[in-house]
């Protein structure tokens, strides 16, 4: 694949090395389960790498979170980075530590001024310390937090202001759009999608009349490669997309299909742009 | 300086602690009935990296009493580490301090954690220099222990029996050694004599021949037998773990 990444899962054992075709153009794991990881999987770790080339998408960083920024926690990732010439990290605009208490979930900031200015200020030292861009991801949020603003102008005024990477995660557009009554497609209108720099996408799970929870556990639905091909007509240059699947991991060939649909869709969106 | 105002840091932190403690906050502008839905994901996150972890505390607790303690570490603990999968190592400490009744109830639940833990933290530990040797005669030369082992001593035999079956007269002094083997990275643990983790601790800290770890060993405790007498059964005690990559040749 040229385009198409694949989120790489401790799940998918020998399948991923064996599986015929199954060559994505990256993979992507998340920093915080393999930094300080020896033995078994660190080998495996190893001939992943081989292969392909790594991307990051990291969990802990918590990055609009009131507490102050975990120093060791980004030196941890910066060595990991380092070590395995990783270029792209990337995490998720929300918070998921208060108190010292981390809750390995993704809760919602407050779409505030004030939570702009400490948002920007935070991606600027995570910035500097890993000297690396940080590419941000639109989570999915499920209620709204005190408010004074909509959602788009919250995520619009910090890519602006901070001039950070958007990890633009078309499934989580499609599931919030859904679950708080907006149109998808009018929020991809009046992004700012000029920080685009990554794309995700994956399937969720309807688990009531008015809400879906994004669980990264089934294939993706056709109304988000809609939304996806809709999306990807609006950048101006290619950039590299991500199928995930955290749960409910089925044959590998399954997600080889997926993958080969995103790629056609990109290839035909891009192949000006790939041709040169 | 934060450039969160008060009222920020307190809606989110209401949220969070609302999350972990599930006691009604006063947030702001939230959709009816949604909030929810964040505390049972936290909850199961927390949940299924502790069922993960714990497989045979689990089990050896009654299903009420694991679902407890999962809760009450959910709602009292801060989960501190930024590793999902290292915060399990977090319930021991919490059962240490927090849990008297349930220490009580199952004496062996220390070391049942810890225990379960040890094969976690032993497979996934960050690799260890590995010294290279050059062992010609084993009965005479220096052995070098694999490095990625530990020695665990435990007050009840949870290593080597299902804990359903420990009663209190199991109580004892036991020795486990834990190690990750160099080829598969695969965790082996075995039950050591008092004597045997007594060479193994010396062993840790310098190659030495097995004669010379056996006389030191005995040196430090009562046992007395000569050197000569044992020496055939230690020497196949040996060439067993190398085999199973106790020791690096
Ligand atoms: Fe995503």
């Amino acid at each position: 694949m040229q385009h198409v990444g694949l989120g790489y899962r401790k799940d998918f054992g020998e399948a991923f090395f064996e599986t015929p075709g199954l060559e994505p153009a990256f993979v992507e794991v998340a920093p915080e389960n393999w930094f300080g990881v020896g033995g078994y999987w660190r080998k495996q770790l190893e001939r992943v790498a081989e292969r392909y080339p790594i991307y990051t998408h990291g969990l802990s960083l918590s990055i609009g979170s009131p507490d102050p920024l975990d120093r060791s926690l980004l030196r941890n990732i910066k060595t990991f980075l380092d070590d395995w010439e990783i270029d792209v990290y990337s995490e998720h605009l929300s918070y998921s530590q208060v108190d010292n208490a981390h809750l390995y979930d993704l809760l919602p900031i407050p779409f505030r001024k004030d939570a702009i200015a400490h948002v920007v200020d935070r991606i600027d030292q995570v910035q500097n310390f890993l000297g690396r861009p940080l590419i941000l991801e639109i989570v999915s949020y499920y209620t709204p937090l005190a408010a004074e603003m909509t959602e788009l102008e919250f995520i619009n005024e910090i890519l602006q202001q901070s001039g950070c990477g958007l990890l633009f995660d078309i499934n989580n557009i499609y599931v919030n759009a859904f679950n708080h009554g907006y149109d998808a497609k009018a929020f991809i209108d009046g992004l700012h999608k000029k920080n685009v720099r990554y794309i995700h996408m994956a399937g969720h799970e309807q688990v009531a009349d008015d809400l879906i929870i994004d669980t990264h556990g089934e294939a993706i639905i056709n109304p988000v490669y809609d939304l996806y091909a809709y999306a990807i007509q609006q950048l101006d240059a290619p950039v590299p997309i991500l199928l995930e699947r955290d749960f409910n991991i089925p044959e590998l060939d399954a997600l080889k299909m997926e993958m080969q649909q995103l790629e056609a869709i990109a290839q035909a969106q891009w192949k000006h742009v790939d041709a040169e | 300086m934060s450039m969160l105002s008060k009222h920020t840091h307190q809606q989110q932190a209401q949220l969070a602690a609302y999350c972990r403690d599930g006691e009604t906050p006063t947030l702001e502008g939230i959709t009816a009935g949604r909030i929810a839905t964040y505390r049972r994901l936290v909850f199961n996150n927390v949940r299924d990296a502790l069922d993960r972890s714990y497989p045979l505390a689990k089990n050896a607790l009654r299903t009420k009493e694991w679902a407890v303690l999962v809760n009450d570490f959910f709602e009292q603990h801060r989960c501190a580490h930024p590793q999902i999968w290292r915060m399990p190592e977090e319930l021991i400490g919490f059962v240490e301090h927090n849990q008297a009744s349930l220490k009580v109830k199952h004496p062996f639940i220390i070391d049942l954690l810890t225990f379960e833990w040890k094969e976690i933290e032993l497979h996934m530990m960050p690799n260890k220099s590995i010294p290279k040797v050059a062992c010609k005669d084993p009965r005479k030369d220096a052995w070098v222990l694999n490095p990625e082992h530990e020695i665990m001593r435990f007050s009840y035999p949870v290593h080597q029996k299902n804990a359903r079956m420990i009663t209190p007269s199991d109580q004892g002094d036991y020795h486990c050694l834990g190690f990750r083997d160099q080829t598969e990275g695969k965790v082996h643990f075995i039950n050591l004599t008092p004597l045997l983790a007594n060479i193994l601790e010396l062993l840790a800290e310098a190659a030495l021949p097995i004669e010379t770890a056996y006389n030191k060993a005995t040196a430090q405790s009562d046992v007395s037998t000569a050197y000569s007498d044992v020496a055939p059964a230690l020497f196949t005690f040996y060439e067993k773990m190398q085999v199973k990559g106790l020791f690096i040749r």
